[in-house]
């Protein structure tokens, strides 16, 4: 059986002593003979090489993860591709998208002497953090059937960024609102409280102080809410619900945020754009009014049409409400990176 | 049971493939992505909800237009099972009949009160329990109605034809419970078995629709080869 490359999936891992890395395991039929690695230049590989299956919003969600990004690059050589040639959307709030890719056979003189060699491009968010001259990448292989080669990289760069942020955190309704209610049975209520435990878990990880209005299903007042947030003093505030609409078909997502204050405005596209990267949903900007005593960036966005049914019965799924909670993470990141950059 | 068919001597290669659309045909993908590795005597088994796709039927809700009758009984549906989206239920209507529908809704009645459970399902039969109100997670499908693979056995036969190897259509699920829809010879009671066994890891992996093909390699070739289908 020749060696070659199966399968390519990516992950998020907590380890012990609280380790945290962005995985991507390859699964192959054997080793490869050598893996080098380079940095591209950061216009490399920009068209996204998308076949027309690809709904086309989605393609144009793609392309804008290419754009900003960080390019690595790791040539295996001695291995086939066997899996399809393709761009991986990972969106982990590190890496952007792993594209699998074919290189040249290289070898000397014949072809019967020249070695197959498959590209990993990695394109990241920001720069993958360095020890001594060396990039900070674990490459593990393994033997067997399948053999696998995982490549480990620290998420450091998130912990900086994110780590000592007071973030608020306020999911809609709650104890005797319902809020909007989908086709079948789940409440808004409901869906608001899950997608934010998800986005506190993804939050702590990184470090963040969170400031959150409920954590169970209880009656809070908007005064109350207001409360808790200006006590915490946060550095700004997401408020999760969802959208609905009278037609059955009709899928709406929103983002409001807070006029006249152009970095609720920068934290509401930077949410929306990572929306539609990871999730092909495209939001309508809205307008949220102030909150007195509370003059922080502020944005509240409804990620799911919850009286479309397939967006209902795709809430039921972890892995749908893993991916929500990740998008809204995306956005703040980006945003407190952006903002960071700029104060500097 | 002969030796080869242990779990000991076998290894599950998963393979991820292009974005699969009505364009595409089964007996093509399975060949493309399994004629490189794969070895006489191998299983391959194919997601049932890609074949489904390959054939058309994944649906447009849009297209789909709620008659009374399912708008009554998905609101009996377990709120977790597709029928419960009305759609999904024209769906199943469309697909077996107003009379069975209606038989397995008195079954599933006589069945709450009783205290068993599934008997819709039962009675409607697979076309009905396999469809997906949800198409998985990922464009261009995660908002249609995916029905079950029509002729999944034929299916499974064509594919053999063409690469000799012999083929599955399988459901596995985030839980680990594997469905064996289609095969391209009949399966003895200690093969699906085992092949239920091997796969309830869930190897397809729940992610997306990309890994829809999965390789059984037995490690060791000897005892027991496996027939081609009669
Ligand atoms: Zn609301």
């Amino acid at each position: 059986m020749k060696k070659a490359i199966l399968n390519a999936w990516p992950s998020v891992v907590v380890g012990d002593r609280n380790q945290w890395q962005s995985k991507l395991t390859l699964e192959l039929t054997g080793l490869p003979e050598e893996i080098r690695f380079r940095a591209l230049p950061d216009n490399a590989g920009t068209n996204t090489g998308l076949k027309p299956a690809h709904a086309a919003g989605f393609a144009a969600g793609l392309s804008a993860l290419c754009k900003d990004a960080h390019r690595y690059r790791f040539t295996l050589q001695g291995v086939d591709l066997v899996m399809a040639e393709d761009d991986i959307v990972v969106a982990d709030g590190l890496i952007k998208l792993v594209r699998v890719h074919p290189g040249r056979h290289t070898g000397p003189g014949n072809m019967s002497e020249s070695l197959p060699q498959i590209h990993l491009d990695i394109f990241t968010e920001y720069p993958l953090p360095e020890q001594g001259d060396k990039l900070a990448v674990d490459i593990q292989q393994t033997p067997g059937l399948p053999a696998t080669v995982t490549f480990s990289f620290s998420r450091k760069p998130l912990r900086d960024l994110l780590g000592g942020v007071r973030i608020g955190i306020d999911p809609g309704h709650g104890g005797k609102d319902k809020g909007i209610q989908g086709p079948v049975d789940l409440t808004e209520k409901y869906v608001a409280l899950e997608i934010s435990r998800e986005l506190c878990n993804l939050l702590e990880l990184s470090g963040a102080h969170l400031v959150v209005t409920r954590t169970g299903d209880l009656d809070v007042t908007e005064k109350e809410r207001l409360h808790i947030l200006r006590a915490g003093n946060p550095a700004l505030c997401v408020e999760i619900h969802v959208s609905g609409s009278d037609n059955p078909l009709a899928q709406v997502y929103k983002l409001a945020a807070t006029q006249d204050c152009s970095d609720s405005q920068l934290l509401g596209r930077e949410i929306a754009l990572a929306l539609h990267e990871r999730m092909g949903i495209r939001p309508e900007s809205a307008v949220l009014p102030p909150r007195p005593g509370l003059e922080v960036p502020y944005v509240r966005v409804e990620p799911l049409c919850l009286t479309y049914f397939a967006d209902e019965a795709n809430f039921r799924a972890p892995l749908f409400r893993k991916r929500l909670a990740q998008s809204i993470y995306n956005g703040i990141s980006r945003y407190l990176h952006k903002t960071k950059v700029r104060q500097s | 049971m002969p030796y080869r068919w242990s779990e000991q001597n076998t290894a599950i290669l998963r393979i991820r493939t292009h974005l699969i659309t009505e364009k595409d045909d089964p007996v093509d993908v399975i060949d493309k992505y399994t004629k490189a590795i794969a070895a006489p005597g191998d299983l391959v088994g194919i997601a049932e909800s890609v074949v489904a796709i390959m054939q058309g039927r994944a649906i447009d809700p849009d297209a789909v237009k709620p008659g009374i009758l399912a708008r009554l009984l998905s609101r009996f549906a377990h709120p977790d099972s597709s029928v419960s989206a009305v759609r999904s239920m024209q769906m199943a209507i469309k697909e077996v009949g107003v009379p069975k529908i209606m038989a397995a809704a008195l079954c599933a009645l006589v069945g709450k009160i009783l205290g068993i459970k599934g008997l819709f399902f039962r009675v409607a039969g697979p076309e009905v329990a396999q469809i997906d109100d949800s198409g998985g997670t990922m464009p261009p499908f995660e908002r249609h109605i995916i029905l079950g693979p029509k002729h999944p056995d034929r299916v499974a036969r064509q594919v053999w034809k063409r690469t000799g190897l012999w083929t599955l259509i399988l459901d596995v699920n985030d839980k680990g419970a594997v469905d064996i829809l289609g095969s391209s010879l009949p399966l003895k009671p200690h093969q699906s078995e085992f092949i239920k066994h091997v796969l309830r890891s869930n190897p397809f992996g729940n992610d997306d629709q990309k890994t829809p093909l999965i390789l059984i390699k037995f490690l060791k070739p000897g005892a027991g080869e496996i027939p081609g289908p009669v």
